[in-house]
């Protein structure tokens, strides 16, 4: 009777502990718990073989009695190789039990005479377990280890004790304590932060903690990445993101403004491929990131972009290397510099016309002197010469002093003129007159031919010397353009919408294309002689008057100057 | 009356500007003197009479503005010509109104600087005639006067 007594205590033991994992199931939703919830259940009615005492029913039932503790000791197997195997994933080794379960239940229901073979699988599977446990715990050495190697030993010499009938009490104690020290892996479990056997049943729970924290972290970072997208955004300075490559991942709004270029057209591109950048930017830009990427600091730089329209913008560059979407990239911020850089060109430029024009004063100034003297010492010799016979050599000769002293003497007053800060006078004068002067002024070569078509035109308010400085400037201008081929050169004048327009038309070499734009800066110039000041004078003294001075010219045509002046000034406001 | 020879005086601290001056107004038959500084000129327009003088703007002890002022105050008749290196508004309104009767920059052509002293001299002499005609006229209307008395 105690030994029925016994073996239904542990019928009920293997009750409790079925309902035990079966809460711990309910709350953790483990197929882990579930495995050994459905082994506890089904060994627990193994013990009832036991009781032997004539119960026809158990005898009927040998069957079921016998391979019902089969797939506890599969379990067990399962669990110790998933943690052998380091398994992840808990889904196949489920599959392989339920299948076994199956097999049990198959083996149960079916009337075959193989029960014989249950106590071999039994306890060669059992001496598996045994192994890899003691290896697992030898290898680790965690104290779960040991306890589920406990349990398997426990469980195996229960099992042993049934075959070998070693006695009721044994095997009650022995499944007894199988069972507690199974629990206790499960408990142990709960603590389980690494390795054991413990992590096998704690692996699910930690992937769910993991899996939350890990959604929790990308939301961060979404949120991070969103928040450094709206950060990009509203930085007032243009700011593209690249990766090492160069691809560019990211710009921002200010980057399509400065530069006209859609972020369709930027962004997924490599900034070699776009015409963004100047081929020597793209150089410097390469050189810097490839520094960067390397951890090498880079300090902030200067670059050359073309926007879509073709225009040029000076940016400097300062960038920073930035982990973006988990790689590493280039945070690049310009600063356009344009305005910057052309108030440079121009203070440097103003810079030197000043010094430029003082040294032209002084120069100027001293220049005059020998040039008196030299023109003083050729007019002595040309009169004392005039009243001996003398050869046509020496008549050229002086006449040639005379022409130079005249040519150096128009530098030197261009020089003067352009360095001059002088307040013009304005006065009622007649252009057509002043046009006229300016011819008996200028020397014609032969080979030039002028001609003056003059039309009719009110007075107007200007400066005379000024006036005449331009006609002469230009006339000179002209004339020296079809120096080498001769042709003619018109001068006309006429009075149009407000204005008066004084055109000064060459049929000369004209001029190239590239240096229309240049011509009227000051000390450029293409001509051998001269200092490339005339035509930077005619342009200022225009624009004192409220006027201008254009060109329209064709290489080797000649060239079309238009001085308009307008008939009323007013207070420096132009008039159309 | 007798017709004294025309006398100018070139004020200049350029040697080779005075020289080659002197040359070309000798040339023309003037009688020519020079001086390189503005005391040497007040001194020498203090000995001789000069007729006009060539001053430059710029001279080694003083400004040929200065020069003139002194010049014109001693010798308001003496016909001034201002020739300078540095042309500018305010150089010529300030020659102008310190008594020059001309201003040209150098480089002048002598042609046209020979011109100018003609004219400027023939003034002079008709002014000169002027006032001669002015005396006689008073001194006829004097003895006139004297007369109908």
């Amino acid at each position: 009777l105690i030994e029925v007594l016994l073996q239904i205590s542990l019928t009920i033991v293997g009750i409790l502990f079925a309902v035990g994992s079966g809460y711990m199931y309910y709350k953790d939703r483990d197929k882990r718990k579930l495995m050994f919830l459905l082994s506890f259940a089904f060994s627990s009615v193994y013990f009832l073989a036991e009781i032997e005492s004539g119960l026809e029913l158990i005898q009927r039932f040998n069957n079921f009695f016998t391979w019902s503790v089969f797939p506890m000791m599969w379990a067990f197997s399962i669990a110790v190789f998933s943690s052998v195997l380091k398994l992840k994933n808990f889904d196949k080794p489920f599959k392989i039990f339920l299948f076994i379960l199956a097999a049990s239940i198959f083996m149960m229901i079916v009337p075959l005479q193989v029960n014989s073979l249950q106590p071999l699988l039994f306890s060669s599977m059992s001496f598996i377990v045994i192994a890899v446990s003691s290896y697992l715990y030898l290898t680790r050495r965690e104290f779960s280890d040991i306890i589920f190697l406990l349990s398997v030993v426990c469980f195996t010499s229960g099992g042993l004790g049934t075959t070998f009938n070693l006695g009721i009490p044994f095997t009650v104690f022995s499944f007894t304590f199988a069972y507690i020290l199974l629990a206790l892996v499960f408990m142990t479990s709960r603590e389980s932060e690494r390795g054991g056997i413990a992590s096998f049943f704690a692996l699910e729970r930690e992937f769910e903690k993991t899996h939350q924290e890990l959604e929790v972290s990308r939301d961060q970072l979404m949120r991070v990445e969103y928040n450094f997208k709206a950060l990009i955004n509203v930085i007032a300075d243009p700011v593209v993101i690249i990766d090492h490559k160069g691809c560019i991942l990211e710009v921002n709004d200010k980057v399509v403004e400065l530069t006209g270029f859609s972020k369709e057209e930027l962004v997924g591109k490599n900034f070699l491929q776009i015409d963004m950048l100047t081929m020597k930017s793209k150089a410097i830009a390469m050189k810097s990131l490839a520094k960067r990427m390397l951890g090498i600091d880079v300090k902030p730089y200067e670059m050359e972009a073309n926007k879509k329209s073709g225009e040029t913008v000076y940016l400097e560059v300062n960038a920073q290397k930035v982990e973006y979407e988990d790689k590493s990239a280039d945070l690049v911020v310009f600063r356009d510099i344009t305005e910057q850089k052309k108030i440079q060109k121009r203070l440097l430029q103003s810079e030197r016309l000043v010094a430029i024009g003082q040294a032209a004063t002084m120069v100027g100034h001293d220049l005059r002197n020998p040039l008196q003297a030299i023109e003083n010492a050729a007019y002595v010799i040309n009169t004392e010469l005039s009243n001996l016979q003398i050869s046509q050599k020496i008549t050229e000769t002086v006449q040639a002093i005379h022409s130079s002293v005249d040519y150096a003497d128009n530098i030197v007053k261009d020089l003067q003129s352009f360095a001059s800060k002088r307040e013009p006078i304005f006065r009622e004068i007649d252009i057509n007159p002043l046009v006229k002067e300016t011819f008996s002024q200028v020397k014609t070569p032969e080979n030039v031919e002028t001609v003056i078509e003059l039309g009719e035109l009110p007075k107007i308010e200007a400066d005379k010397d000024m006036m005449k400085r331009i006609f002469v400037n230009l006339a000179v201008n002209g004339i020296q353009a079809m120096k080498e081929k001769g042709g003619t050169l018109k001068v006309s004048t006429k009075k149009t919408n407000g204005f008066i327009e004084v055109k000064f038309k060459d049929t000369g070499i004209g001029i190239k294309k590239e240096n229309k734009a240049k011509i009227f800066t000051p000390f450029f110039t293409t001509k051998a002689q001269g200092m490339g000041v005339g035509l930077s004078i005619c342009k200022r003294f225009a624009e004192i008057h409220d006027g201008s001075v254009k060109v329209e010219s064709e290489e080797g045509k000649g060239s079309i100057f238009t001085v308009k002046l307008p008939i009323q000034r007013n207070g420096g406001v132009k008039r159309d | 009356v007798t017709e004294s020879k025309t006398r100018i005086l070139i004020v200049e601290d350029d040697e080779n500007i005075r020289k080659t001056m002197k040359n070309i107004l000798q040339q023309r038959g003037y009688e020519t003197d020079t001086a390189k500084t503005g005391q040497e000129a007040e001194q020498k327009a203090k000995a001789k009479i000069y007729n006009l003088a060539l001053l430059d703007i710029k001279l080694p002890d003083m400004e040929g503005t200065q020069l003139l002022a002194k010049l014109h105050e001693n010798t308001p008749k003496m016909v001034k010509i201002m020739v300078t290196g540095y042309p500018s508004l305010e150089n010529a309104m300030e020659a102008l109104n310190q008594g020059a009767n001309a201003y040209v920059t150098k480089p002048v052509k002598p042609a046209k600087l020979l011109a100018l002293i003609k004219e400027k001299l023939e003034e002079q002499s008709q002014a000169e005639k002027m006032t001669e005609n002015k005396v006689t006229d008073w001194i006829k209307t004097r003895a006139r006067k004297l007369d109908n008395d």
